[in-house]
């Protein structure tokens, strides 16, 4: 990592050991199609199922129920197009549209599907809003799911305040009224519990990158029964039972099941230890004047994330100086995706903040790697880098 | 400053910023501002008794604006007005190897610039 301070594990976490190790072994000793029929074959299928074992034993999901996809943009699109092209077969014109119901602070592999789906004449999209925190607003989801859906999809875990909705109560809701849920659980796999079983979920995006894992690799649970109507999005060769084809990459499946095996050992305490560096963190930043903390501050956010605007700064010249001043902290400004846009964070403006405000964020995400000294570090670079840029608007 | 683009380097360590610069004595200034990019800027002149230019800038915006205002400074320091006034936003772009998407920046610059001189007259 070419940074000194590295608090950007949401977007990326630096691949770990236990997933490097994996991904090496399988190099040394398994570098054939998993398919094929051929001992080096079986080698490779085997790797894969190890990780498979893992996986599902972490969400505690039935053998078979797993897709490996690209990673959890992928699983998103197969969840979301695979439900509605399933439901659009052979369905009459004449009903209502199918309604899909997600939430406006959703990640933008959501987000701009339902947008590119929504402009279809058999699909609209009921988007929920949130409150100041970035909870779903009380009454809401019952409100759309009254009208009728085919689909309701929302994730565990906001990738830019670390804000948790409430999966099990909505997934209760969604089972009450017979309407599958999708779960985005990109930033949630490994650091919060997720039980498929007692959960009435239906399907459910994971990421391998998020909890040291490799980029590249992810997965989509697909409940087994009820049964979830899928129409595969990848044809060709019939993989994964025809769900998604495509040689498996055995290397990558091996780390992502190596990564999710060694998060769920450290799980519990890990992300305890990381609660209480975000609140060192938040305890050091806002000893300045003009910073103000995004999301909740409660048990509703997840340990590793903290996200704070700044007055007086612009956003794009504090996240520079951050990130190539000395020391180097590594940080994102929202999501990398609506960084890579030149757009602020369309998240915080859905929890009502000023459109400056929402630019003039920074996001510091921690990981395992992340220490005391790290975490100390990086609050004193943060505050000597808005001290400085408020100097140079001084004379304005 | 060794290895990194003039942006950066100009961004991470401005030579003239007014609060850094050692004189409260301006002859000039100007504002300059950009809300497509919320940006503003604000450059200082001063004119020595052989007619040379001092320039000091202040700024809020993106990391270019920053860096490209004191590029200016650093350009016309030491020179006659006359010579400040042939900069074209050109120059800028060429000095700082500015992408489309930065070049709105070198504008401001030329801008505040022209403003800036056409103030000291007054």
């Amino acid at each position: 990592m070419d940074a000194d301070i590295y608090l950007d594990h949401a977007a990326t976490t630096p691949l770990g050991a236990a997933g490097r190790a994996a991904m090496l072994a399988v190099f040394d000793d398994a570098s054939a199609n998993p398919s094929a029929l051929h001992r080096p074959g079986e080698r490779a299928a085997a790797h894969i199922a190890t990780a498979e074992q893992a996986l599902a034993s972490a969400i505690n999901a039935p053998a078979g129920s797993l897709v490996w996809t690209s990673g959890a943009t992928e699983a998103t699109n197969l969840a979301i197009r695979g439900v509605i092209e399933f439901a659009a077969r052979g369905r009459d014109i004449a009903q209502r549209p199918l309604h899909i119901v997600s939430c406006e602070t959703e990640h933008a592999a959501t987000r701009d599907l339902l947008r590119h789906l929504s402009g279809r004449a058999d699909v609209t999209v009921t988007w929920l809003g949130v409150d100041g925190d970035g909870m779903l607003a009380p009454g809401a989801l019952d409100t759309a799911l009254a009208a009728g859906a085919d689909l309701v999809s929302l994730m565990h875990v906001n990738n830019e305040t670390g804000a948790i909705h409430d999966i099990p109560a909505i997934a209760a809701r969604c089972a009450e009224a017979g309407v599958p849920l999708h779960v985005d659980a990109a930033q949630s796999l490994g650091r919060l519990p997720i039980d498929v079983t007692a959960t009435p979920i239906a399907l459910m995006s994971m990421s391998a990158h998020k909890l040291g894992g490799p980029p590249g690799i992810g997965a989509l649970y697909v409940r087994k029964r009820p049964r979830v109507g899928l129409a595969p999005q990848i044809l060709g060769g019939g993989q994964q039972n025809g769900r998604r084809a495509g040689t498996l990459p055995t290397h990558q499946i091996a780390a992502f099941g190596a990564a999710v095996a060694a998060t769920q050992a450290e799980s519990a305490a890990g992300q305890a230890s990381l609660g209480r560096l975000r609140d060192r963190l938040w305890a050091a930043l806002s000893a300045l004047d003009g910073v103000t903390r995004n999301g909740p501050t409660d048990t509703r956010v997840a340990a590793p994330f903290l996200n704070v605007s700044v007055e007086g700064v612009h956003g794009e010249a504090l996240r520079t100086g951050l990130a190539h001043g000395s020391p180097a902290v590594a940080v994102s400004g929202g999501a990398a995706c609506s960084a890579a846009r030149g757009q602020s964070s369309y998240v915080l403006r859905a929890m009502g903040c000023a459109p400056r405000d929402a630019a003039a964020s920074v996001r510091f995400s921690l990981g395992m790697d992340t220490d005391e000294a790290g975490v100390d570090a990086a609050a004193a670079r943060f505050i000597a880098e808005v001290v400085r840029l408020r100097r140079l608007a001084a004379a304005l | 400053m060794t290895g990194r683009s003039p942006v950066m380097a100009h961004f991470l360590a401005p030579a003239h910023a007014r609060c850094d610069v050692d004189s409260d004595q301006w002859h000039a200034d100007a504002v300059i501002e950009t809300p497509g990019a919320d940006a503003r800027g604000r450059l200082f002149l001063r004119v020595d008794d052989q007619g040379r230019l001092t320039a000091a800038f202040a700024a809020y915006g993106p990391p270019v604006v920053i860096a490209v205002l004191d590029g200016l400074c650093a350009r016309v320091s030491g020179q006659t007005v006359a010579s400040a006034q042939s900069l074209m936003p050109n120059d800028i772009e060429q000095a700082f190897c500015l992408s489309a998407t930065q070049r709105y920046a070198a504008v401001m610059a030329i801008d505040v610039l022209a403003k800036a001189l056409s103030n000291l007259g007054r």
